[in-house]
């Protein structure tokens, strides 16, 4: 086969494995990531939230960014909306490689800056409207440089670079340098050809008037329209997710296909070492790809952001299964471990088969962001501390770092409201969800709730969270959630989740006081076989009380229980590497956590910090 | 079959006429319409943009506005968007009479003609502008949030200073003297923190925390004179409620009045308006710029006591040539007599009335449900309340126009959350007409928006500072400002 045949063949194949590859890694190995990024967006379909776009310079791109953003939704969608959109980034870079350079060697270089924005939508705080504020501006640079006649393209790129500034931003300037070099590559040809000719001199000029023109436009609109902050002033709010900082990533984005166009116009490959060019350049191109991807993407965070996906959904169990081979790495994770356990009702029977790391495992404080005030609502939603959740619910949403709104907090508000009877604040959220494709349908149902207590109360969920709703007010804060707890306790005796909280709360700090004055409570809770943690914690302070726990236990303490305290106390007596010896048969026990975790309880302790 | 499918056009194009307006099937209903905002026998000033508003719960909808001189006629869905030329000319036409309204609404396939409602049209001017705040109601945190001005005239609204630019920074409390826009004052906390003071063409940012003072100068009001402005300082605390119809408890622990004196930068006080037994907050001067009004409780533990801290309407002099206070104070309204709290007290500028929050604890009443408007009136002293004005929802902040003919208020009659501007007409017998929503180019906007309207303003012009000089002097050093009590 010809040489060129094969290098044909090879950058096709090329071309399409990228958007392939990409679609796979964001469909099986950080889809979490996808379904963090649309929870905190809220894209309505009404001409006012359009029009509160396009007044802004790049606010096409954001509106484009937000829309397909919203397909995130569906776990295998929103790699498929990625794949799409890079590959008709690749697409657009590669016609504009071509337009310099007839060299298909080149061609497959020019994908590196859709794959580098692949990259970055690893980083959470690079949103979707990088990608299509890129498209617009590379479509835009692909129309320029398929114009033959210079006047025309001339004035086509005096109208363009205005235009691709206000819909797309910063991306501009992306146009603005793909201008330049093709200018620059036209007039060297030109003058190769014809030396003698003037058209250089043309040339510099045109350059001369897109500077200036690009320099003049943020100066006007910032100066005149929309003073903003810092860099935003140049590139638009759409390119990150904090308000006026734009960082180095997006600058070389936008950069490279200039770079890249300049190689592809100077350098030429002889036929001869064609084949060998490209399988260098392929595996250069893979190399960059694995050492990319390894350093935009955070698998920490997207093992917090699956627990999160996962509690969100109801998951329950899918949690406890995902727990097995991610143990939780932050107490984010661990809180929504425990939240799993205590709605699958495994809380004491299985708190301590995890790493416990104290009550900010329970509960999470409000540190000023927007993550765990989003997963802490989940706690106090499903304690029925309706308030608490509905504030951290709000919370969470006031401190999104772009400050845009939530579609997931919404839904929470919508709920919350309406099981706290305040229906007309809930009619309002549901109005703003029937605007969105994903959640209008739940809107929709949601709405016939309204007025309609009997139809409330008898909803599984909601139901339930108004029969347990606060009875006596009183001020709420997480740091005084022992006593939350207990008030709850005593309002309503059989809310079993708020019980066992409380239960965990008190094994954890290892306050057994408190601990043994809820056993008269436990044995009221109907447990058909009481909690192993608890037949633990029971036994335990027998023994501290000078009583033999396996004569003097009560009749709950299970005939297992006893045999295992045997063989626990047996070797926890003898042996001075007892902790070693005890670790693979009875880490799980309560007993285990009381001698060898050596958590000690601050009553500061829920204040600032959400990672150990 | 040609013939048979233009048949079939014909007969569709007439059904899809027909429904397009309505004709002789229209059904009379004697009931108002139902629209949003409710803007049925609502009373205008002339100068004010359209009042465009929805059909609730119809597929089409014909308005019909009649004046003794002109109509409009627009046909539309359920949006009703009046054409803003023809509408101000109608106004001009028709300045000080009455616009009749007159709505059909296709529903059903029913058209139904509802009883017409009348829109009164005064010739008293209003300010052409107000300022607010736009901001969530929200708990600790808040998002995008800005002070923004707004023409009433037309839908025009520009941001004033918003986060974006002065990023991790609250802008709030500002505060105009006489409605004068070359006169303001707003305060920033957070990343960036002092007050900005723009006055006769200067603008000064100032440190008015003093080693003597609570705190920063906080709830503001300008001296007719323009001299000396009158702020609290206080120690704010905002607590969390746990049951449903209850969210925020805002209190404070101690509370001071002071004032500005702008023209030597010294801030001063007495020991009567300063007293460890009481909290002193919400100055307010009269128009005459003889007596400081303000509300006063008896100190109470917080956050125990946070229902026991109910504010009566009190007041002292001052004399402006000398800078000085009077020696006693005298009770306007006791809250042992109302058994209720005061708050945001404002005179009109015409010295007649005094229009106060009453609520029942507290100072603000923003988050009580049970806060309403009430009027003193200051020759008579009959206190009313201003059903006219009231809902089953938080009325709380206010302000009169330069003229004292017209009322702008904050409440969350909508939704209970949402805090929205209402204008209303007060006619020179101290009676209010009912309230009207600030009308926006799309009234949906009110149903999408997540901000509330906070602090709402009459102006009497533009705020002629740009951006960029007020960005200079808030990155500018502040001025710190001096401080004396003075006892007669």
């Amino acid at each position: 086969m010809e040489n060129s045949k094969v290098v044909r063949i090879a950058g096709s194949l090329f071309t399409a494995i990228i958007p392939a590859g990409i679609y796979v890694f964001f469909a099986f190995f950080y889809n979490s990531h996808l379904h963090f990024e649309e929870q905190f967006r809220l894209f309505l379909f009404s001409r006012n939230y359009l029009t509160e776009k396009l007044i802004l310079p790049g606010g096409l791109a954001g509106y484009l960014g937000e829309f397909f953003t919203q397909f995130y939704y569906i776990s295998l969608i929103g790699p498929l909306v990625i794949a799409l959109l890079l590959f008709a980034l690749m697409m657009t870079l590669r016609r504009i490689s071509m337009a310099v350079s007839s060299e298909r060697i080149f061609l497959n270089l020019s994908c590196i800056p859709a794959i580098i924005a692949g990259m970055m939508l690893c980083n959470e705080f690079y949103p979707l409207s990088v990608v299509t504020g890129f498209l617009v501006a590379t479509t835009a640079a692909m129309l320029f440089v398929r114009i033959k006649r210079n006047r025309e393209r001339f004035i086509t790129g005096i109208v363009l670079i205005p235009v691709v500034y206000w819909l797309a931003g910063g991306s501009f300037l992306s146009l603005l340098f793909i201008m330049l070099v093709f200018e620059l590559l036209k007039g060297r040809s030109a003058c190769k050809s014809r030396p003698e000719s003037s058209k250089g001199y043309a040339g510099r000029w045109k350059m001369v008037s897109y500077l200036l023109v690009a320099a003049a436009l943020p100066l006007m609109v910032h100066g005149l329209y929309l003073p903003e902050a810092g860099l935003s002033a140049v590139f638009g709010r759409f390119y990150y997710n904090v308000p006026g900082m734009i960082t180095a990533s997006i600058v070389i984005l936008f950069f490279l296909p200039s770079v890249l166009m300049l190689i592809s116009g100077i350098f030429r490959i002889k036929e001869k070492h064609a084949v060998k060019a490209m399988t260098v350049e392929i595996l250069f191109i893979i190399l960059f790809c694995y050492a990319g991807f390894r350093s935009y993407s955070n698998f920490e965070a997207e093992e917090t952001m699956t627990y999160d996906y996962l509690v969100r959904e109801g998951r329950w169990e899918d949690v406890l299964i995902y727990s097995e081979k991610h143990p939780p790495g932050n107490y984010l994770s661990l809180s929504m471990l425990n939240l799993s356990l205590s709605k699958t009702g495994q809380m004491g029977n299985n708190l301590f088969r995890y790493d416990q790391h104290g009550i900010n495992g329970l509960f999470l404080s409000f540190n000023k962001e927007y993550v765990a005030p989003l997963l802490g609502n989940e706690i106090f939603y499903n304690l029925g501390l309706i308030n608490a959740s509905q504030q951290y619910a709000f919370e969470s949403m006031e401190t999104i770092p772009d400050m845009g709104k939530s579609a997931r907090v919404l839904k929470r508000l919508a709920e919350t409201n309406l099981i706290n009877g305040q229906y007309e604040v809930s009619e309002k959220y549901l109005h703003i969800l029937e605007l969105t494709f994903f959640y209008r349908k739940w809107a929709k149902t949601t709405l016939t709730y309204l007025y309609d207590e009997e139809k409330i109360n008898n909803n599984a969920e909601w139901g339930e969270k108004r029969r347990f709703l606060v009875i006596n007010d009183y001020f709420f804060h997480v740091q005084d959630i022992e006593a939350a707890l207990n008030r709850m306790i005593r309002e309503h005796p059989d809310n079993k989740p708020a019980f066992e909280y409380l239960m965990a709360f008190y094994l954890i700090t290892k306050d057994l006081r408190h601990f043994s004055e809820l056993i008269p409570a436990m044995e009221k809770m109907q447990y058909k076989r009481i909690p192993s943690s608890y037949q633990e914690a029971i036994t335990f302070i027998l023994a501290s009380g000078n009583k033999d726990p396996i004569t003097a236990s009560p009749p709950y303490i299970s005939q297992d229980t006893k045999q295992n305290l045997k063989a626990y106390a047996d070797i926890y007596n003898n042996y001075p590497d007892a902790g070693q010896r005890l670790r693979q048969r009875f880490s799980a026990t309560y007993w285990y956590y009381l001698h060898f975790n050596d958590y000690q309880y601050n009553p500061e302790e829920i204040i600032r910090k959400n990672l150990y | 079959m040609r013939k048979w499918s233009i048949k079939i056009v014909l007969v569709y194009a007439i059904a899809a006429t027909s429904c397009s307006r309505p004709g002789n099937e229209v059904v009379f209903n004697d009931m108002l319409p139902s629209v949003f905002p409710d803007y049925c026998n609502v009373t205008i000033p002339a100068g004010i943009a359209p009042l465009n508003f929805m059909v609730k719960d119809c597929v089409k909808s014909e308005v019909i506005i009649r004046g003794r001189t002109g109509s409009i006629r627009i046909r539309s869905g359920k949006q009703v968007r009046i054409p803003q030329g023809k509408w101000r000319r109608m106004l001009e036409d028709n300045n000080g009479e009455d616009l009749t309204v007159t709505v059909t609404a296709l529903t059903n396939k029913k058209w139904t003609r509802y009883r017409s409602f009348k829109i009164s049209v005064k010739s008293d001017p209003v300010d052409p502008y107000i300022v607010y705040r736009l901001i969530a109601p929200g708990y600790e945190a808040y998002s995008s949030m800005g002070i923004y001005q707004r023409e009433l005239s037309s839908f025009r609204e520009k941001p004033v200073l918003t986060n974006r630019l002065v990023r991790g920074t609250c802008m709030n409390c500002h505060s105009f003297s006489s409605g004068n826009p070359g006169k303001m004052l707003f305060h920033l906390r957070g990343d960036v923190s002092g007050t900005i003071l723009v006055n006769d063409g200067k603008i000064t940012k100032l440190n008015t925390k003093t080693i003597s003072t609570i705190s920063n100068c906080i709830y503001p009001f300008w001296h007719p004179s323009g001299d000396y402005i009158a702020f609290s300082v206080n120690n704010i605390y905002q607590v969390f409620h746990s049951v449903g119809d209850r969210r925020i408890e805002v209190f404070d622990s101690r509370s001071d009045i002071v004032i500005y004196d702008i023209r030597n930068n010294k801030l001063f006080t007495s020991g009567l308006l300063s007293s460890d037994d009481s909290f002193e907050t919400f100055p307010v001067f009269s128009p005459d710029g003889k007596t400081l009004v303000f509300c006063s409780a008896r100190k109470v533990d917080q956050p125990v006591g946070y229902d026991k801290a109910k504010y009566s309407l009190c007041l002292i002099s001052f004399d402006a040539s000398s800078g000085s206070l009077g020696d006693r104070i005298d009770t306007l309204v006791s809250s042992r007599e109302t058994g209720r709290s005061i708050s945001f007290p404002r005179i009109s500028p015409d010295g007649k009335q005094l229009v106060f929050t009453l609520s029942d604890y507290g100072n603000f009443s923003i988050w009580h449900r049970d806060a309403d408007l009430y009027s003193l009136d200051l020759s008579t002293g009959r206190i009313r309340n201003i059903k006219e004005l009231n809902s089953r929802e938080s009325e709380s902040y206010h302000s009169w126009s330069s003229n004292s003919r017209w009322m702008i208020f904050s409440s969350r009659r909508t939704d209970g959350l949402y805090t929205r501007p209402f204008i209303t007409y007060c006619s020179s017998d101290g009676t209010f007409s009912k309230p009207f929503m600030l009308p926006l180019k799309d009234p949906r906007l009110y149903g999408e928006s997540l901000f509330s309207y906070n602090v709402p303003e009459f102006v009497k012009g533009e705020i002629g500072k740009d951006t960029r000089s007020l960005l200079k002097a808030i990155a500018s050093q502040a001025k710190d400002v001096n401080f004396e009590i003075k006892e007669r």
